[in-house]
């Protein structure tokens, strides 16, 4: 036996804590002393730790592979069966999937894009409508489009299939109104409104295709080059509203509100380019059957006011202090759309101030529907996730680094459980697709929840932060403040800001700030926003929520204070002297 | 949805993009070294885990001060082991660790050796393959389940020390096998 096999055992006992203080002299004197002893017990540190990643690592590929393509509500059978196979706490289970995983996740996405953009620019570029939808046909399984956000005593036209509200609309889907209304929200961010008798079809991720009736566009600056296609004329919005009337042989109308929009009769072959005109903000234009190119006829938005109406929704009792930079605002006294249990299937955002487009709070899984209380916090009612399979999923919302979230909300009884173990998230930005973050490089995911993780678990205390992403196996934090707990049956208004310009985030409930940290990562992305739970850990919000705001900015502490107030007025939250900052985390 | 101005889209700051990817770049070239680092001083797996996850969010906040004149691991290292010192003092653990003097030559060592972890790592994937049976049930207990030695001893009837050996004996053979694997492909 050489020295070196004497001495080796100890290095086991130290790594597995059984050394003695004896060995641990020994130990120390060799490394300090021997050279290449160092050097061995280096190379056994790097296999000990090499052992822990690789034995967890295959069970961890398993996970990771099928969340790429389940949705959340098809993930509990996903985590129980990887909880059972490495019992252990879900803790312990801090992913570390492969380089080549990520690789793959991201090329899939940078496909994703380059499908849209293509799309897009064919279409600018006036390809036949034959020609275009092959760029999307590359999918091999449909995947959803739009999605139906509103439905107004629909009649559908016979022999069309009829759709349910909330439903996921994929490629090909048509939708034939013989009477009512119907609004489509388009992933890329576009609304379109429908009026009976209407037919439409969703062609692609940024194409439409209206055989006939009568539609109004909404179209963000993301989905920039969004096409309507029609029998006789082509439009393409160049990030705009503007309303459509295609009538019976060829007879078409385009009314534009706002901005601009390109159209153009269609071409009859791909390399045939047919003359395109330019139609700007309060003007309309006609083609007839006869002519080449349009006419100018007078501006007529009286037409469309039932569409406006529709998606303006209800006419509030009180406004908000601030609509400046205001993304997304959902009140549960207003614009709720339940079965007939009273379960929510949709949750209308308020159109008010800058927040010109409706990025709806949807649930089409019947059990996932939270349940809509009419006097549940202080008289008013509120949206109740009952913390085991409830939650919403906002269509696609741009949202910036800045940004502030304030809501009205209060725990459950059931919060209070005794089994509980792990925290339920209230608000969550990375919507499916989710995106596991792989590193720091891509944008951070907004959380508002109780702390996940056992090891943190604090029943109804709210923590906040920006998650950055995984720096190999270790996760990063950006802008994590703790609160205390709020007890159950306790309604609080929640502020969270988060100010990358300025590198601060603070968290306050009631108008009491309780911490301020060091925000450091951007966030910014286009997204769908979780409403009552983890994007993909099973941890459910118990509790209900009465209103939520979301703003593009990091409001000022006036604008805080008012927007505190007036959600405090509305519900009868007696607010806290805001006078006293608390815990600085380093 | 609002539509932000322009001034309000990202990127906002290009050189904090540029420090977030030079950051991302130099971890994953020292990440299986720091890990090493901390779970050969820490022997729960899970506690070695949160260690390293509190380096990283450190490492990320003060990316800004690190000094790039010299090695970013030996930085990193510095930061892990007063975690690891923090985490005996705090703590109180009843566990002996190696002395700060210790500590900063096993971190020094490790470095020098930071180059040779990802070979050494893909060839201790072909020698895991090789473990089986009753030694792959303790390995796993180990190391996937972070089950204490004296507890697998338990399950499997035996003492702690003969569970001690065993694990000592499988080290050995990975190792082995590793110095076979590295001197056959010439690494």
């Amino acid at each position: 036996m050489t020295d070196y096999d004497r001495i080796a055992p100890l290095v086991s006992r130290y790594f597995d804590g059984l050394s003695t203080r004896e060995e641990l002299a020994e130990l120390e004197e060799r490394l300090l002393t021997d050279d290449e002893f160092a050097r061995q017990v280096s190379r056994w540190c790097l296999m000990h730790g090499h052992v822990a990643e690789l034995l967890t690592e295959s069970a961890l590929h398993q996970l990771m592979d099928q969340f790429k393509s389940s949705s959340p509500g098809a993930r509990a059978e996903i985590l129980n069966a990887a909880a059972a196979a490495a019992a252990k706490p879900l803790k312990s289970v801090r992913f570390l999937p492969s380089a080549g995983f990520f690789r793959s996740r991201i090329l899939w996405i940078g496909a994703l894009a380059a499908t849209v953009a293509l799309a897009a620019l064919a279409h600018v570029l006036w390809r036949s409508t034959q020609k275009a939808p092959q760029v999307a046909t590359a999918a091999k399984t449909p995947s959803r489009l739009a999605t139906l956000t509103q439905l107004t005593n629909a009649v559908w036209a016979p022999g069309a299939a009829p759709y349910h509200h909330g439903e996921q609309l994929v490629q090909g889907n048509r939708i034939a109104l013989q009477s009512g209304m119907a609004k489509i929200t388009f992933d890329c961010g576009a609304e379109i409104v429908l009026e009976g008798p209407c037919d439409f079809q969703v062609r692609d991720a940024m194409v439409g295709y209206l055989r006939s009736g009568k539609i109004t566009a909404d179209v963000p600056r993301r989905a920039f080059a969004f096409a309507i296609l029609s029998p006789a004329v082509d439009f393409v919005d160049l990030g705009t509203s503007f309303g459509l009337n295609i009538g019976a042989e060829g007879h078409a109308e385009l009314h534009v509100f706002r901005g601009e929009v390109l159209c153009s009769r269609p071409s009859p072959a791909e390399n045939v380019r047919n003359a395109v005109y330019h139609v700007t903000a309060n003007n309309a234009v006609e083609f007839r059957p006869a002519a080449d190119g349009p006419s100018d006829i007078a501006m007529n938005e009286r037409q469309f006011a039932d569409h406006f109406t529709l998606r303006r929704g209800t006419k509030l009792a009180a406004e908000p202090p601030l609509g400046n930079h205001l993304a997304l605002w959902l009140a549960a006294d207003s614009g709720v759309t339940t079965d007939a249990q009273k379960r929510v299937i949709a949750w209308q955002d308020i159109l008010y101030g800058d927040n010109q487009s409706g990025e709806d709070a949807i649930q089409v899984e019947e059990a996932a529907r939270p349940l809509l209380v009419p006097a549940a916090l202080a008289g008013m009612p509120a949206v109740r996730f009952d913390g085991n399979s409830d939650y919403l999923l906002t269509t696609p919302l741009a949202t910036t680094d800045d940004q502030t979230v304030a809501l009205v909300c209060q725990f459950s009884p059931s919060a209070a459980d005794k089994t509980r173990r792990w925290g339920g998230q209230l608000l969550n930005y990375d919507g499916p697709p989710s995106r596991y973050l792989s590193d720091t490089l891509e944008p951070g995911v907004l959380q508002i929840g109780e702390p996940l993780l056992e090891s943190e678990f604090r029943p109804t205390l709210f923590s906040a932060q920006v998650f950055a992403g995984f720096i190999g196996s270790a996760t990063v934090e950006s802008g994590r403040v703790d609160a205390v707990p709020v007890g159950i049956n306790t309604p609080i208004v929640l502020t969270y800001r988060y100010d990358l310009t300025h590198s601060r985030a603070a968290l306050a409930i009631n108008g009491k700030q309780f911490g301020e940290s060091r925000a450091f990562a951007p966030q910014a992305i286009t997204s769908r926003k979780i409403i009552g739970r983890h994007a993909w850990m099973q941890n459910y919000f118990h509790g209900d929520l009465a209103e939520l705001m979301i703003y593009n900015k990091a409001l000022s502490p006036r604008e805080m204070a008012e927007t505190t107030a007036y959600l405090a007025k509305k519900y009868s939250i007696v607010l806290t002297a805001a006078n006293d900052a608390h815990e600085v985390r380093p | 949805m609002s539509q932000p101005p322009e001034s309000d889209l990202p990127p906002t700051d290009p050189q904090n993009i540029a420090a977030m990817r030079e950051l991302a770049a130099l971890w994953v070239q020292s990440q299986s070294v720091v890990s090493a680092y901390i779970t050969a001083n820490v022997f729960d797996l899970h506690h070695a885990e949160d260690l390293l996850q509190d380096v990283a969010q450190i490492v990320a906040e003060k990316f800004a001060t690190y000094d790039r004149r010299h090695s970013f691991v030996a930085w990193v290292l510095g930061i892990a082991r007063n975690r690891i010192l923090k985490y005996y003092r705090t703590k109180a653990r009843d566990r002996v660790v190696l002395s700060e003097v210790a500590l900063i030559r096993l971190g020094e060592v490790l470095e020098q050796h930071r180059y040779e972890s990802e070979a050494r790592r893909e060839a201790l994937r072909q020698c895991l393959q090789q473990v089986s049976g009753r030694r792959r049930d303790v390995l796993e207990l180990r190391y996937r389940d972070n089950v204490k030695v004296a507890e697998i001893g338990a399950r499997f009837g035996t003492s702690a020390s003969a569970i001690s050996v065993m694990l000592h004996r499988i080290r050995a053979a990975l190792y082995d096998c590793i110095e076979r694997q590295l001197a056959k492909s010439g690494a």
